[in-house]
């Protein structure tokens, strides 16, 4: 990114400090500084969805909502301009399976020890504690600016965040990952109804099994039905709520392939066609996981492997693990190939880094990449029919992308930026040059030492080599400061060498990169040039 | 895929040839005789069987019977076979928890088993509805149920439903004592009484009647317990002491239906004369008893007694160990009180089917019935006697030959990825420790985490 002249920048680097978005029902103590400013992303590469790439085109935003996209648009005048020549811009993820920014709802624990055949719960609601239709995951929602970022990193820019606790886990909401106030955030308040086979936090003895889960959900619907015809004589807060969100869609999470077919069996029995939160073991029975119809939200974390070093341990490891360490990298690409309709997840992974990681995993082992941008953006999007709103990179939509520096597949893309809710991210210096490569440090035109920069681009290692000696040295670089230092061997320059210096912009976009530096030995100052030799080549 | 199966087997047509045929009919041990297998049921039961295109199995020195039926099994249930938190669950269902890939189906064709029989626990009066599975190895569990088969429900008495030996955490459930048991059953079966004549009467009413009126709840339990009045369920009763067992069936009489099967019952021969009259069937252990109080009187000649009455007797395993040697268990028949061969052989086939309502269908060798046969080595019920096949539906699940093969195919395949995973450990993955995972065996009073015999 190149910022076209210094006001440019000092504007930006103050609005992102700034409120972009105001609250209009919030009054304000002191002076009233909401600003709209465009910004215009120019010369982006535009991945406008999973289906449509614009090569060359330019992005305007405003208040938090994408203002313009296209090829040849104006640009407002007042426009923060900034370049993006050979950078991509993608829909931001949407993780549809989160408990992002959801406080722990447990329900009231038991008092002391013995049997418990009613709910703890206090209130007008449901006999049984596992049954919760009346939350509403948005009532509880607090932003957590550490775990947004974490999502953030990923590329993530929306998620689904949902109580996981209990049979019938009522509503989950969306929202955005900025650090907007909670009321910015939520853009739905209700999108989804939730339910598991397991009871979570529930206290009550009742059901102590997988098939008295499923005997209680089945009641459970069959005593909605009845209270909804029914004159009544008792009110019912769940009943209520649960009659209430069957507008929703409803989203079962399961625990492997057996109970997908399980709950899809209680889906038909009520005409409901659930989406599946899956377990990663939908491979295993493709044709039986096809035939219920659902859209699955899957995971990627696949087992590590086993140390089977000591042959007696390696018995304790079941040959069906073994496989499903194998296998469970191809479980979206065998979807794909059935044709049945998935998202990812981050759910399960300890890691959010590791989210891309296994998703590249999996376009190794046969998906497609279409496939794989289509199940991070449009299936989430509209299986949570907010496909209007975020999930591609439309006139109107929220201002929801990233900036990466090649196509999100690719090993080496570096995710620069993620803009959420119109407000920018950073994640890593757009301006930090790819230093990787070969160098030669010249001293009074006389070499002095071979340069090796390799490694991660935003955290290199550098080595200097002088004749024989191979030293590591050390590289930093900020706020266009390039610092080198390393500890010399050679009779004639012996002792600690700190070299500082900049880029030269001229050369920049070039094969070739020359960096000036100050070399400083015994107080006296030369000036040297090192050069950039094959830079995309032998890291 | 299910055990080493790289596709599903399928169906063929089979002769068994030149073999000795345990028909369980009228025809009794057929000596020298071919059996023809085809669409998956037998065919024809004779001599010198020419089938073109059939698969020919040379039976010489070999017999060939009935598959084993399992009336009392815990195999193929994921998660807990108990829902011990109210003392009736009749509306919880096995039929919603079938584990298809229970490797314990597979082992149980190597022991010539073809159905089982699969079950709640016993740690509440009225534990759930059954279902009866054939063990199609490989299917899917909706693909196991055993088609047109009247539902069944699991009831139980005795120490576990009032939570003897639950703890001093399990002493407020209704009921604690024997004779609150017996109170339970008349309240549900009252309550299940009242919910059938309020739908009758809510059905009575005129469409503009029924507009105004408050319709009945819909409730699962009801629902199960009216069916065994009506006659369309039947009930399966874990069952020890004889004044429980009489207690039982005057609560049926009083309600005016039949107790189904008595399971255990290691008292039933003190009681055979009230079980014949009373039309119930006795499902049982051949020697298995003494491992609590309530069993204390139980004898070997159990089954032989109950016989000699005229009850039909089958004997089960409730434990997937014995499951597999079933075959043997009918053989204590002959050696305790002198059972004939071919009678005791209907201990583990025939009369269970006969208990499980399903003997039209399996259970013997007769032309017409579904093709679950199984080939011996030897007679049936010696200890030398070795499965070489089973068939489910004329479907060979098991064959000896074939699984010595599978075996050697899935230790290359271990060999494999433990050759795989120790190349990723040492390019560096992070590798977690092996741990064992014991694979849990169910039995009858099998709470979650809390396991006890029987």
């Amino acid at each position: 990114m190149f910022i076209k002249n210094k006001i440019c920048l000092l504007v930006l680097l103050c609005l992102t400090t700034c409120k972009i978005i105001g609250q209009e029902t919030f009054p304000i103590n002191g002076i009233n500084d909401t600003r709209s400013t465009f910004y215009a992303f120019i010369h982006a590469r535009i991945v406008v969805d999973y289906q449509s790439v614009i090569g060359d085109g330019t992005v305007v935003i405003k208040n938090g909502a994408i203002h313009d996209v296209g090829m040849n648009i104006p640009i407002p005048a007042g426009s923060v301009i900034i370049d993006l020549k050979g950078k991509s811009i993608y829909p931001s993820f949407i993780d549809p399976y989160t408990d992002y920014g959801i406080p722990e709802l447990k329900t009231k624990a038991k008092e002391g020890q013995g049997q418990q055949f009613l709910s703890n719960t206090k209130g007008a609601y449901d006999w049984n504690q596992a049954i919760r239709p009346e939350i509403d995951a948005s009532k509880y929602f607090v932003s957590d600016s550490k775990k947004a970022e974490l999502f953030r990193n990923a590329g993530i820019g929306t998620v689904m965040s949902l109580n996981k606790d209990g049979i019938c886990r009522g509503t989950s909401m969306v929202v955005l990952l900025s650090d907007e106030k909670e009321n910015l955030n939520i853009l739905e308040g209700k999108v989804a109804q939730c339910f598991s086979f397991e009871k979570g936090s529930s206290t009550q003895d009742y059901p102590d099994s997988r098939m008295g889960a499923i005997a209680l959900l089945r009641q459970t619907y069959y005593d909605a039905t009845w209270y909804k015809q029914s004159t009544k004589r008792e009110y019912n807060l769940s009943l209520e709520a649960f009659n209430e969100n069957q507008k929703y869609p409803s989203i079962f999470e399961v625990s492997d392939w057996q109970n997908v077919l399980r709950a899809d069996k209680i889906g038909d029995e009520f005409n409901i066609q659930y989406i599946i939160k899956g377990s990663g073991y939908e491979y295993q029975r493709i044709e039986e996981i096809k035939k219920t119809g659902a859209t699955f939200i899957i995971p990627v974390n696949y087992p590590e492997t086993y140390d089977v070093s000591d042959p007696w341990d390696a018995i304790n490891v079941s040959l069906s693990d073994m496989k499903h360490w194998e296998l469970a990298p191809t479980n979206a690409s065998q979807l794909e190939k059935a044709g049945i309709a998935f998202c990812f997840t981050t759910d399960g992974l300890k890691d959010k880094k590791d989210f891309m990681r296994n998703i590249r995993k999996a376009l190794d082992n046969g998906l497609s990449e279409q496939s794989a941008l289509k199940a991070l953006t449009y299936t989430p999007a509209v299986m949570l029919n907010i496909q209007n709103k975020t999930g591609s990179i439309k006139k109107g939509m929220v201002a929801n992308f990233i900036i990466t520096s090649k196509s999100i597949f690719d090993k080496e893309n570096v995710i620069f930026e993620n803009w959420c809710n119109g407000k920018r991210y950073i994640i890593k210096n757009i301006n930090a040059p790819d230093l990787r490569g070969y160098y030669t440090l010249f001293l009074n035109n006389k070499k002095a030492a071979g340069i090796r920069v390799t490694g991660e681009m935003d955290g290199p290692q550098i080595f200097f080599d002088e004749d024989t000696n191979k030293t590591k040295g050390n590289i930093s670089f900020a706020q266009e400061q390039l610092l080198l230092s390393y500890e010399s061997k050679n009779a004639a320059t012996k002792g600690l060498i700190k070299l500082n210096g900049y880029i030269d912009q001229a050369t920049k976009n070039m094969e070739r990169i020359r960096l000036f530096a100050k070399w400083a030995m015994d107080k006296l100052v030369y000036c040297i040039r090192f050069d950039f030799y094959s830079h995309s080549k032998n890291r | 895929m299910a055990y080493g199966w790289e596709k599903l087997p399928t169906q063929k047509t089979v002769v068994i040839k030149n073999t000795t045929v345990w028909t369980n009919e009228s025809d009794g041990n057929l000596i020298n005789t071919d059996v023809l297998i085809k669409n998956g049921k037998i065919a024809l039961v004779g001599k010198n069987i020419n089938e073109p295109g059939a698969e020919v199995i040379d039976g010489t020195g070999k017999h060939l019977t009935a598959g084993i039926i399992d009336e009392h099994s815990h195999i193929a249930v994921s998660g807990a076979v108990n829902e011990c938190t109210q003392s009736v669950t009749a509306e919880v269902r096995i039929a919603d928890v079938i584990d298809c890939e229970d490797v314990n189906i597979y082992r149980q064709l190597a022991g010539g088993v073809t159905s089982s029989h699969l079950l709640h626990g016993s740690c509440n009066p009225v534990g759930g509805q059954t279902q009866l599975i054939k063990l199609r190895y490989g299917l899917s569990s909706e693909e196991l149920k055993f088609a047109n088969w009247p539902g069944f429900i699991k009831f139980a008495l005795g120490e576990n439903v009032k939570q003897s030996n639950a703890g001093d955490n399990n002493t407020s459930r209704y009921p604690q004592t024997r004779m609150g048991v017996e109170q339970t059953y008349y309240n549900a079966f009252t309550r299940a009484l009242d919910y059938q004549k309020a739908i009758k009467s809510f059905n009575a009413l005129s469409t503009a009647d029924r507009l105004k009126a408050k319709p009945v709840r819909k409730d699962l339990e009801l629902d199960a317990l009216a069916e065994i009045i009506n006659g369309k369920r039947f009930i399966t009763c874990h069952s020890y002491v004889q004044s429980e067992i009489n207690m039982l069936m005057h609560v049926a009489d009083s309600f005016h239906f039949q107790v189904n099967t008595f399971t255990h019952i290691l008292e039933g021969y003190k009681v055979a004369d009230k079980m014949k009259a009373h039309g119930a069937g006795a499902s049982s252990f051949s020697d298995w008893w003494a491992y609590k109080y309530e069993v204390y009187e139980a004898i070997p000649y159990n089954g032989k007694i109950l016989h000699d009455v005229g009850v039909t007797v089958a004997y089960n395993s409730d434990d997937a160990e014995m499951a597999r040697r079933l075959n043997q268990e009918a053989a204590k028949a002959v050696k305790y009180g002198g059972v004939s061969e071919q009678e005791a052989w209907k201990f583990v086939t025939l009369n269970p089917a006969k208990l499980l309502h399903v003997d039209d269908k399996v259970g013997s060798i007769k032309v017409g019935k579904d093709a679950d046969v199984v080939l011996w080595s030897d007679n049936p019920l010696s200890i030398y006697a070795k499965v070489e096949y089973t068939f489910v539906d004329g479907i060979c699940y098991y064959d000896k030959e074939t699984d010595k093969l599978k075996q050697k195919a899935i230790a290359d395949e271990r060999a494999r990825l433990i050759q795989k995973m120790t190349e990723a450990k040492n390019k560096g993955a992070n590798a977690q420790p092996p741990s064992f995972k014991a694979y849990e065996e169910k039995h009858c009073t099998d709470i979650e985490h809390m396991p006890f015999q029987n």
